[in-house]
């Protein structure tokens, strides 16, 4: 399978359009509900929008707090949450801390890796997945943890997590075949955990 | 008693009691429950109810702490039984809507425990295992109210604390009765908070802030996500009091970015409050205004630093500063701050409301009120319990968690996080007091205690924590960045079984160079897992060391990223420093030797 459309082929990328990179960023950098905006918070904001930080979303920050790309980019490469090129479709993450150390987080994972051609966190090639891990997911009494698509899933075993990967493929197959006949951008397809409990709220 | 407070009461207290009119069902989402798949209970139960058209409220709660039994579903009869349902898949739900909500029996064979009264055929909440010995003060409100819900926080006590302060006490008193009721910080570092308070309260400059660090990095800890995560609204009416006590204008909630539930219910606490002139200008019509946001941080361990945390409220990386100018005096945006832990500000508003003394009776003499402890790892009941200093640990990890589920026996425990450091099995009977345990080297910290049974290897435990150091250095200072790397270079090749001769006195002589070198607590304490370690299972070691230990070690896979503005292998600066030599620098003595206590 070719790599899936990323944002940045999807958009017209003119400055001013609401759906360029640059456009969406400035939206997002603009509705963050924090009276404090800062830097921080404005990357945070961009990235929950895009899923990554391009070149135009630092450029962006940079311009709205009047600081320089260098500055903003200082701040943006400290923290590991930040990514610079676009994601696959969907997010795993693993926990490696203590707890999920001793309940076998490592035999997971290494048992995941393969699966999914990986050596270590990361991007599969077929663009569905990306890998994180993560150092404490914050349900070590459910140990050993994972999330798909930031919805956290406790008690895990290699098994679950492969069928878990597994049920996400065949979800997105059956979302792209169906896209297809009714073409929708490529930056709506994910179905994000973010998004799901965005709309569960609003019912 | 405020005019606003008593408003608001009456409207509490009479929607409260409508809740009770009508079947209510109370089901632990949040990211406990979530983690044990509560949401395909809640669906369930709405899917059912939306069929059945029965008459029932159904709220989202957050953990009662009893997640060995999540998802955990709550029902309350109106005048009737109220009944814990434990480990409740979706399946089981048409079964509980049927027979106790419509039928009016509980269904017993499916129950945890009854709550407030008896039900024949099970055991009372209280009389469980694992709520032994609890007094629930910071976690009163766990798994009974709708998190960020208003009236069912003032029915249940809420914000009586902060009108008393603001309607009866001047603002010395208040910070006089922080001090007297011997309240300390829960965040690691056990100072007064009365004696911090009143370094605040001393400061004529009129913007003044009140931090409240919930950053909680600390794997294996999950007791501050879980108080925003169950009730947000006790630690707003703790920094809403901390501020009137200090005289502050402005108090921030500092969240890391990532976990949606415990941030969202957080938000919607402080709107709230907002909507009900309890927040902003005129607290409750008096002349003191006070304002509350969230600040959201990126993934950063030691943004929970308190200088580093200021930087990250400023935008910026989350790097420690040098002190002094201590927090008191130039703080977040150069403007004088207090830094106190959620736990500490969740103690607050319950201490202000019953008063010093109250507090001061629970615990030891010097550890007052309660600790609040993360079971996890091998044990039969994982989850949160608030119990009073002056227990000890056996009867924690014993008599609460119930031990090793299969029986096996408890090799150690690991507190205190990665800064913290492992108990051995003998030394069960340690008591809870921060004094006790700091005397004995061991620490509480946050509150994690991560329990090992006979089958776990120390040496392969604390490589995964010098792992975790080792990522989460913020490079600020060498010996912190560089100390890190060395020494998990030295565990991977004690674990991979390339032992060298030396290697003891190396990580000694590495571990005294990040004690005595390092800026913040971070590289202060980071070895203090290894000494720890090596001083209670030194024999594990040399066996490990010696190729004949029992206990094998499989190989590790750890993160890519670090701090260092790399987020590959290729571009990581140190990881192509491969500290494959023997450094012979001899320990720095340095006056200040002694680590900060932070
Ligand atoms: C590396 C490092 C990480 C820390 N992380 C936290 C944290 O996540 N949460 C916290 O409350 N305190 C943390 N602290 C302690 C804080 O610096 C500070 O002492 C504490 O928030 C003060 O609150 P308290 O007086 O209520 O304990 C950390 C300290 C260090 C050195
Ligand atoms: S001790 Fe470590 S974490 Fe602390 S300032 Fe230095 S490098 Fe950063
Ligand atoms: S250690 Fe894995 S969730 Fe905390
Ligand atoms: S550590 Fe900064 S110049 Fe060497």
């Amino acid at each position: 399978m070719s790599k899936p459309d990323t944002p940045a082929s999807s958009g017209i990328d003119t400055d001013g359009a609401s759906n360029s990179l640059r456009g969406r960023a400035r939206d997002a950098i603009s509705k963050q509900p924090a009276t404090t905006v800062t830097i921080l918070s404005s990357l945070l904001a961009v990235q929950d929008e895009l899923g990554y930080l391009p070149a135009e979303a630092i450029d962006e920050v940079a311009h709205r707090m009047t600081a320089s790309a260098n500055a903003v980019w200082g701040i943006a490469s400290f923290y590991p949450n930040f990514r610079f090129t676009p994601p696959n479709r969907h997010k795993v993450e693993l926990c490696w801390g203590p707890t999920c150390h001793i309940l076998g987080a490592q035999h997971m994972l290494q048992g995941l890796l393969p699966h999914l051609g990986l050596n270590n966190e990361g991007e599969t090639e077929d663009g569905l997945i990306s890998l994180k891990l993560n150092t404490c997911l914050g349900v070590c009494a459910h140990g050993p943890a994972m999330s798909f698509d930031e919805e956290l899933a406790g008690h895990m075993s290699l098994d679950k997590a492969i069928h878990l990967v597994e049920c996400i493929k065949a979800t997105d197959a059956a979302i792209t075949a169906e896209s297809e006949n009714e073409p929708a951008p490529a930056d709506q397809v994910p179905l994000a955990g973010r998004q799901r409990s965005a709309e569960a709220k609003n019912d | 008693m405020t005019e606003v407070f008593e408003r608001l009461l009456d409207v509490a207290t009479d929607s409260w009691a409508d809740l009770k009119t009508r079947p209510w069902i109370r089901v632990s989402t949040g990211m406990m429950g979530t983690a044990a798949g509560a949401r395909d209970t809640l669906q369930a139960l709405r899917d059912h109810v939306g069929l059945s058209g029965i008459q029932v409220t159904i709220s989202e709660v957050g953990t009662t702490g009893l997640c060995y039994a999540e998802p955990l579903v709550d029902v309350s009869m109106p005048g009737g039984a109220r009944v814990l349902y434990g480990n409740l898949g979706p399946e089981r739900v048409p079964e509980i809507l049927d027979r106790h909500i419509k039928g009016g029996a509980p269904v017993v064979e499916l129950a945890l425990a009854s709550v407030d009264g008896d039900v024949p055929g099970m055991p009372r909440r209280e009389d469980l295992p694992m709520m032994q010995h609890q007094v629930r003060i910071a976690l009163r409100n766990a798994g009974e109210i709708e998190p960020a819900n208003l009236h069912h926080y003032i029915a249940r006590g809420g914000f009586a604390g902060l009108d008393k302060a603001l309607s009866e006490m001047q603002p010395d008193e208040v910070v006089q009765v922080i001090r007297d009721s011997g309240l300390r910080g829960r965040g690691g570092a056990a100072f007064s908070t009365g004696t911090k308070w009143g370094f605040l309260s001393g400061n004529p400059s009129p913007i003044k802030y009140i931090l409240c660090n919930c950053e909680e990095g600390d794997p294996g800890a999950f007791n501050d996500k879980t108080i925003l995560d169950t009730d947000p609204l006790t630690l707003i009416e703790g920094c809403i009091i901390a501020g009137y006590a200090t005289g502050s204008s402005n108090g921030i909630v500092f969240i890391r970015h990532g976990n949606d539930s415990p941030i969202d219910r957080t938000r919607a606490a402080i709107s709230a409050c907002y909507a009900n002139g309890i927040l902003g200008q005129r607290v409750m019509g008096t002349d003191f205004s006070f304002d509350i946001e969230v600040s959201l941080v990126g993934e950063s361990y030691v943004a929970g630093e308190e200088t580093a945390l200021m930087e990250a409220v400023e935008g910026k990386r989350s790097m420690p500063r040098f002190r002094p100018p201590f927090p008191a005096a130039y703080g977040v945006w150069g403007k004088p701050s207090n830094i106190n832990n959620i736990k500490t500000i969740s103690y607050v508003p319950e201490i202000v409301r019953r008063g010093a003394t109250w507090f001061n009776s629970i615990g030891t003499e010097k550890s007052a009120g309660t600790a609040i402890a993360c079971l996890s790892g091998d044990i039969r009941y994982p989850g949160l319990v608030e119990i009073p200093f002056g227990l000890t640990m056996r009867q924690v990890v014993e008599d609460l968690g119930g031990g090793d589920p299969d029986g096996k026996p408890i090799k150690f425990l690991q507190t205190g996080g990665p800064l913290g450091g492992v108990l051995p099995a003998d030394q069960l009977d340690m008591v809870l007091d921060y004094d006790v345990m700091a005397a004995s080297g061991a620490m509480f910290g946050s509150g994690g205690l991560i329990v090992c049974n006979e089958t776990r290897s120390v040496v392969d435990l604390v490589r995964n924590l010098l792992a975790f150091d080792q990522m989460e250095s913020c490079g600020k200072c060498f010996p912190c960045r560089l100390g890190t790397s060395h020494l998990l270079d030295v565990f991977d090749r004690i674990c991979a079984g390339d032992s060298r001769d030396g290697d003891m006195s190396l990580m000694a002589r590495i571990g005294a160079n990040l004690r005595a070198g390092s800026l913040c607590g971070h590289g202060q304490l980071g070895y203090n897992p290894v000494d720890s370690a090596l001083k209670h299972f030194g024999d594990e070691f040399l066996a490990q060391m010696g190729g004949y230990s029992t206990l094998p070690i499989a190989p590790f896979v750890g993160p890519l990223t670090t701090r260092r503005g790399a987020h590959t292998e290729s571009e990581t600066p140190t990881a192509a420093v491969k500290l494959d030599f023997v450094v012979n620098i001899e320990p720095v003595a340095l006056k200040s030797a002694a680590p900060e206590a932070d």
